[in-house]
């Protein structure tokens, strides 16, 4: 079970739209964007949710976040990205604090547990 | 964690070391100190910790507060890995591997460090928040964005730099991979990460001790001396040598050895204090090896333990026949007194006239059983005692592990040797053997000569533990010195080839004691009477004694070692008026260089006559010359 990763609705643009833009604008979290659908993509969002869970408080939340947005082509989505991550479309991308794209990975990448926590770790740096 | 943040201190260390030279060798590097207060010098039990002071890694002479035990632990792993460097065969990927592992353990446990530190923050931050408290909030947002952003920098050096490593070692992959990444998944923090990487970081150590040891043979010998005035003489150290410790000696004895010889070499002034140490030497242990032949013959004529051991070896067989697994302990105990009756009668046979050498060889023999005859007369009747008890319960209870007629006649043997005058003859011998030791510990040669030596090799464990405490068999003061003396010795497995290597290290510690402490000592004062007396005497050399009182500073070396003012009283047997027998002297003395000056103003009490002193301490001296 996912608990520190928000899945955009595939079916309803402007609510994607609005929850991602949410997402961004809470300066309280280092938030990890992962793009696209497929067997790796749920492997790296299982990973990355678990990642999540040391930085947990007592009420359950955590300052590190996941954002799984299996259909990024969306117009209304991309209009907010775009600013953050200049155009590119990165499989895996980490804001830190001040919305700042600190990291990237690729697809083509190996992608472990190992190099998702290097993202979240860049995520935290000012 | 205590483990892993040793091993990274060391490789901290072998980092600068390879950096330095590869062929210089320093094993005193790889050994951390630990000082636990103990009066009595018993290994560890917490309850009689006072405190615990890590000394740290070994540098100069370091101060080392007495009474207490000191604890030597070594850091084999990086002592290993500097031996490999000199071993042709040990693989350099191996050493290269857990050199990088040692620093991504250190790296990781940094991680730690800081994740607490975020985290900790972070709550102070919620809370702050939780109570509106804009002032606080604010301060508090830009800690918590500072210590993420260490912890985020510390993070990716760490995770890189494992990363790396495991992209370039396939073998390292292969092992790490898994276990690294359930760590970082599962794990609450990144301890869990730090140990997948420091138990892999074991296995290789234990490889790389396999890989030295097929070409090369490394023993590790330690020693430890005391350093004083009665000379330089061996200490036991756990493990490695078989040197009896003796009895620690009771607070209240005031005037001690030392303070005796002091006093004798203030008498004698101008003979050398050797001389009075060594003609002394040869008629005690000369006396005492007397005493040891006697004890010796008288011993195998009364030692008759062979009835016990018959019934206790009965008994043993009995409830090994019940298998019963509670009757283990009591088995065990069984077993270890059988063995402690066993090694008492193998005692050495003495000759009449025996020559330096054997007299050597027999007590290298006898010494080595001081501490067994010891702990036998401590635990033997005890122990008897409550095998009888023992045997008799199961036999109520559980008559079908063990016969009547075992028990009857092993609570026969027993009560039988209890009885006897064996106990009080042991005791005798005990005494004896003890006065050998005496003089063996006074004479520094022989003493050497007949330590039994047991060199560890370098795969064991090579820690120990000296316990620093006066005892009735070595005097230890402040100002004396502690030395632990490190020799590893590498011989090639192939007897065919190759040389022997010796490298020898030695650590200085100096004796001292916190907070106000006596000490007796001996001294020549030169006497000037104040007052009319019937005799035309002035400053007249006299031998004294004085109680003094010090005070030891923490980390105050120059007030500690130098200057040390005491405050005190002084002794001494005054010749003010020929008409009198006795004369005694009692003044009030102060003395500064640690006992070296002394002024003093006293009173003749059969005279009546007041007088003062100024005077010295021939040791006191030698003390400090050796700071």
């Amino acid at each position: 079970m996912l608990k520190y990763t928000l899945i955009l609705p595939d079916a309803d643009e402007q609510l994607a739209a609005k929850l991602l833009r949410a997402a961004i604008d809470d300066l309280n979290v280092v938030l990890m964007l992962v793009f696209g659908q497929g067997e790796k993509a749920e492997q790296v969002i299982a990973w990355a949710d678990q990642l999540c869970a040391k930085f947990e408080n007592v009420e359950g939340q955590s300052f590190r976040r996941v954002v799984w947005n299996r259909h990024p082509e969306m117009p209304a989505v991309r209009n907010i990205l775009d600013p953050i991550l200049s155009g590119a479309m990165p499989f895996v991308a980490v804001l830190n604090f001040f919305n700042r794209l600190k990291a990237i990975l690729n697809f083509d990448e190996e992608i472990d547990p190992i190099a998702l926590e290097i993202a979240f770790m860049k995520g935290h740096q000012v | 964690m205590k483990r892993i943040s040793l091993r990274i201190g060391v490789a901290l260390v072998l980092a600068l070391i390879s950096t330095a030279s590869a062929q210089v060798i320093n094993v005193m590097q790889h050994i951390r100190y630990e000082i636990v207060k103990s009066k009595t010098g018993e290994a560890s039990p917490a309850k009689n910790k006072s405190s615990t002071r890590l000394v740290g890694w070994s540098i100069a002479t370091m101060e080392l507060e007495f009474p207490g035990r000191l604890e030597i632990k070594w850091d084999r792993d990086g002592l290993l890995q500097e031996l490999a460097q000199g071993v042709a065969s040990t693989d350099p990927r191996l050493i290269e591997r857990i050199n990088k592992l040692g620093e991504i353990v250190s790296k990781v446990l940094e991680i730690q460090t800081w994740f607490i530190r975020v985290k900790t923050v972070a709550i102070q931050l919620e809370t702050a928040r939780a109570a509106k408290n804009t002032v606080q909030v604010n301060a508090l947002d830009a800690t918590f964005i500072a210590v993420n952003d260490t912890f985020g920098k510390t993070g990716e050096a760490a995770l890189k730099a494992l990363q790396q490593s495991m992209q370039a070692d396939p073998e390292l992959n292969l092992a790490l991979r898994n276990p690294v990444n359930e760590a970082l998944l599962q794990g609450v923090d990144y301890t869990p990460v730090a140990h997948a990487v420091a138990d892999y970081l074991q296995q290789q150590h234990e490889a790389l001790a396999e890989q030295i040891g097929v070409s090369v043979e490394q023993l590790v010998f330690m020693r430890a001396y005391l350093m004083s005035q009665q000379g330089r003489i061996r200490l036991h150290l756990d493990g490695y040598d078989n040197i009896p410790e003796g009895q620690p000696l009771p607070e209240s004895q005031i005037f001690d050895q030392r303070a005796q010889l002091e006093l004798k070499s203030a008498t004698k002034l101008g003979e050398a204090v050797k001389d009075v140490v060594s003609d002394q030497f040869v008629p005690e242990v000369k006396k005492a090896f007397e005493q040891l032949q006697a004890s010796l013959r008288e011993l195998s004529q009364i030692l008759q333990t062979e009835v016990l051991d018959a019934q206790l070896e009965s008994l043993i067989n009995d409830l090994q026949l019940a298998a019963d697994q509670a009757l283990g302990p009591l088995i065990r105990s069984l077993k270890e007194t059988h063995k402690l009756l066993i090694s008492l009668r193998n005692l050495p046979k003495v000759d009449d006239a025996p020559s330096l050498e054997q007299i050597v060889a027999v007590l290298n023999s006898v010494s080595g059983r001081v501490n067994l005859i010891g702990k036998a007369l401590q635990q033997l009747p005890d122990s008897l005692q409550s095998y009888i008890v023992q045997a008799e319960k199961l036999l109520r209870e559980k008559p079908e592990v063990i016969q009547e007629e075992t028990v009857n006649k092993f609570k026969e043997a027993a009560q039988a040797f209890l009885k006897n005058e064996n106990i009080a003859s042991m005791k005798k011998i005990y005494a004896n053997l003890r006065d050998i030791v005496k003089a063996l510990q006074a004479a520094e040669g022989i003493a050497g000569a007949v330590v039994d030596e047991k060199p560890h090799r370098i795969q064991e464990s090579l820690d120990t533990a000296l316990n620093v405490l006066a005892t009735d068999l070595v005097e230890m003061h402040v100002g004396d010195v502690i030395q632990i003396e490190v020799e590893v010795v590498s011989t090639p497995a192939n007897a065919a080839g190759g040389t022997v290597d010796r490298h020898l290290e030695r650590q200085n510690f100096r004796l001292q004691k916190y907070g106000l402490y006596r000490e007796a000592r001996g001294g020549l004062i030169f006497v000037d009477p104040r007052a009319k007396i019937k005799r035309e005497i002035e400053f007249t050399p006299v031998p004294a004694l004085s109680i003094n009182w010090l005070l030891g500073i923490k980390n105050f070396y120059l007030w500690n070692r130098l200057l040390a003012p005491s405050f005190g009283v002084s002794f001494a047997l005054l010749d003010f008026d020929d008409a009198k027998e006795i004369e005694n002297g009692l003044a009030v003395n102060a003395s500064l260089f640690r006992n070296f000056a002394w002024v003093g103003y006293g009173r003749n009490l059969q005279v009546k006559a007041d007088y003062f002193y100024l005077g010295f301490n021939l040791h006191g001296l030698a003390n400090l010359l050796r700071l």
